[in-house]
């Protein structure tokens, strides 16, 4: 800058580096804190808002007792297992509910797949239990009782039977879990299955999903972007057929091939062979799979692992404390009080989302409080440095300089102040706004909040650091050069 | 060039008023060499401020060529004084944090004078005053008389009409005293009005007028006939 009078204020500001550094050191502290508050609450409430546009969040969830509090008892302790189970047909509550549009079961699932690794780890684990295990305990017991649960589909999906038996289901309520449960397959089957243009192996070890009803798709909005859903026959069916959610089939695809090649492939599960019809559009469900759920089968174990849920989805979000009542006097008509849990996400999010607005409030609130006090005291102590140059400001108005000059000048200074302290200040508030965030349990908070809480600040801040220039800009020059 | 008729001045101190200039009239004509002298309190300063357009009026007229310039707006008054006045104080009141040069060429920078020419002026102002060797010095390095030689050269730089000089050697020893009113007195030979305040009677003498201030009121002004 070739003004001497801005040479005056740049060298004063240097010449007091202590105090100007503070001054800095001030502004930014206000900022940062003040912009991280003000973030804070645009995030809690945008993301609180996309929260409950999501589908999810205009159902009654329905589960028996017990299933509410999923994994936090062992199985073996929740209280009234054999009372109430939920089966696909007590959806027909929906019916008798104005308010419902949608009725459906979304049960957890999980898919293990077949490949090189999976069967080198059993192999690894089967030499390591052979090893361990005193000769009596045969571990690979002949095939005991109905191998019901996978041998149809196997059939059914016409893999080659042959892979399968040895060692097949043995029965354990022990369940999903390994080690050494279900069918085994040996390298040369996966190669001989690999071979086949119709069947995949995957590259994972495991993928989740549901097992759903038609009416979820419905529900939840989503679209398939090559195949279809399931229809009403496919529940009745035995075929293994499943929807696969995009970035899970995408893992299927070969760079640049279309979902559409996928159609009709069949996937090597642990559970035999499964036979994709749809591909999901990219979503809310990109990483998951979606089987056909079906109530019959599977006797008490079944019912006992398979907690069923039924979800009821309305339209107005407005109806779901009515419909949740609707639903609870249905279900206490069928199963009787206490045995079943009627749920309402909305609310629960909302509460959550109210006490975390509640909390983000206070944050920001403070944290303007602090802003403030900074920027009173940055706003006094440049007054106080303007001072201490008043008789220099009515010199420089004998030499020429005018009031907007002056006034100007004077901003400028504050300007620089404000912006050195909201850049620092923006250092100290993403990181500080993320953690604050990341604790209160908020996704998809963004930067731009954050930069507007910056913004906002800083025009506070400036807006005291102007009173200076304010001041100056009214003073008479004859006073100003009497002063000391 | 400056006429001042039925001037008042008076300052509000709440209850009280002070009339720190009564009814003073007063012409400049261009080339003067003006002595203004009288007691402490009795008005010098303020007169100066109001012809350096840099004190409102109470009441009067200021005419500057003519021009009523009371009601002109703040950067016009800014503009006049840049352009036309130059103002040398008692306490020099150069910028601590700026160069000898860099004081010289900063009423240039608001005549928007080029950073170049304003250094070169600057230069040349300086070499006048007799300072070629102290260019880049800081104000703190130099002696109250060499300070003083700064600021004419300052006052000089944007080719003033008029210089307003309040008490210039009222801070210096005698000898730098008279230095400075060589130079000055050497300005006002080519052609540049001056304006002085002191309290020395043998630097009045040298003036072509000297104007008399007494409480305020304006005394009869006694013409100096030189040989
Ligand atoms: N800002 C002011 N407020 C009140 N009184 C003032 C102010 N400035 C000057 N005065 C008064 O006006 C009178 C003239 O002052 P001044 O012009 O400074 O005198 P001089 O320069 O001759 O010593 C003095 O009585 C002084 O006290
Ligand atoms: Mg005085």
């Amino acid at each position: 800058m070739h003004s001497e009078t801005a040479k005056i204020l740049s060298r004063r500001f240097t010449d007091r580096f202590m105090e100007s550094g503070l001054l800095i050191i001030a502004v930014a502290l206000g900022i940062g804190a003040a912009s991280s508050g003000i973030a804070l609450l645009a995030n809690t409430i945008s993301s609180g808002r996309k929260t409950l546009e999501s589908p999810t969040y205009r159902e009654i969830v329905v589960s028996s007792v017990g299933e509410a509090d999923d994994m936090t008892e062992p199985v073996s302790l929740r209280p009234v297992q054999e009372n109430a189970v939920l089966t696909s047909a007590d959806l027909d509550a929906a019916g008798l509910v104005p308010a419902v549009n949608y009725a459906y079961v979304q049960n957890y699932s999980r898919m293990s797949f077949i490949n090189e690794e999976s069967i080198s780890r059993e192999q690894a684990m089967r030499a390591q239990f052979a090893a361990q295990a005193p000769p009596e305990g045969d571990f690979g017991a002949p095939p005991a009782g109905d191998a019901s649960e996978s041998a149809p589909a196997l059939e059914a999906s016409g893999g080659d039977p042959g892979a399968a038996p040895e060692g097949a289901p043995g029965g354990s309520p022990g369940g999903e879990e390994p080690p050494g449960r279900p069918e085994q397959y040996s390298e040369e089957d996966l190669a001989a299955m690999a071979a086949e243009s119709s069947i995949l192996i995957s590259e994972l070890e495991e993928a989740r999903g549901y097992k759903v009803t038609p009416e979820f798709f419905s529900a939840s909005g989503v679209d398939v972007a090559a195949g279809s859903f399931f229809s009403q026959q496919d529940m009745t069916g035995s075929s293994s057929i499943a929807v696969l959610g995009h970035e899970l089939a995408l893992s299927f695809l070969e760079e640049g091939d279309e979902p559409d090649s996928l159609i009709g492939k069949q996937i090597l599960t642990r559970e035999g062979l499964v036979t994709i019809i749809g591909v999901l559009e990219s979503g809310e469900q990109d990483e998951v799979f979606f089987e056909p759920y079906r109530s019959s089968g599977g006797g008490d174990f079944r019912r006992s692992v398979m907690n069923t849920q039924l979800r009821f989805s309305v339209s107005d979000p407005e109806k779901l404390d009515e419909t949740a009542l609707q639903l609870q006097e249905w279900f206490t008509r069928q199963f009787g009080e206490q045995q079943i849990v009627i749920s309402n996400p909305r609310a629960e999010a909302q509460q959550l989302i109210s006490r975390n607005t509640g909390l983000a409030l206070l944050i920001m609130f403070l944290s303007l409080s602090g802003l403030f006090i900074a920027s009173v005291n940055v706003s006094n102590i440049l007054m106080s440095r303007s001072m201490r140059m008043k008789k220099h400001v009515g010199i420089l108005m004998a030499l020429g300089a005018s009031r907007s000059r002056i006034a100007k000048l004077f901003a400028l200074e504050s300007l620089v102040i404000t912006m050195a302290g909201a850049l620092a200040g923006m250092i100290i508030s993403l990181p500080l706004g993320n953690y604050m965030q990341s604790s209160l349990g908020i996704d998809g908070g963004t930067w731009a909040f954050t930069l507007l809480g910056v913004l906002l600040s800083a025009l506070l801040t400036l807006s005291f650091g102007l009173l200076p220039a304010r001041q100056f800009s009214r003073i008479d020059p004859a006073l100003a050069m009497r002063a000391a | 060039m400056i006429r001042l008729t039925n001037i008042n001045k008076e300052y509000d101190l709440g209850e009280t008023k002070v009339s720190a200039l009564k009814d003073v009239s007063l012409e400049i004509g261009r080339g003067d060499y003006a002595a203004i002298m009288g007691p402490s309190g009795s008005g010098k300063s303020t007169l100066m401020h109001i012809l350096g357009i840099l004190d409102t009026i109470s009441s009067g007229q200021y005419y500057l060529e003519d021009y009523d310039i009371t009601s002109l707006p703040d950067r016009e008054q800014a503009r006049i004084r840049n352009q036309h006045f130059g103002f040398i104080f008692q306490s020099f009141n150069l910028f601590p944090e700026l160069s000898a040069l860099e004081n010289v060429m900063l009423p240039m920078s608001y005549a928007g004078v080029p950073w170049t020419r304003r250094k070169d002026r600057a230069r040349d102002l300086l070499a006048e005053v007799g300072l070629e060797h102290r260019m880049t010095h800081l104000p703190t390095m130099m002696s109250g008389g060499e300070q003083q030689r700064v600021a004419i050269a300052r006052a000089l730089s944007n080719d003033p009409d008029l210089i307003l000089a309040d008490e210039p050697t009222g801070n210096l020893p005698s000898d730098k005293g008279e230095e400075i009113m060589q130079i000055l007195e050497g300005f006002n030979r080519k052609g540049v009005t001056v304006v002085m305040v002191t309290h020395n009677p043998a630097q009045g003498e040298r003036a072509d007028r000297v104007i008399r201030l007494k409480d305020g009121v304006l005394l009869p002004e006694q013409e100096v006939v030189r040989a």
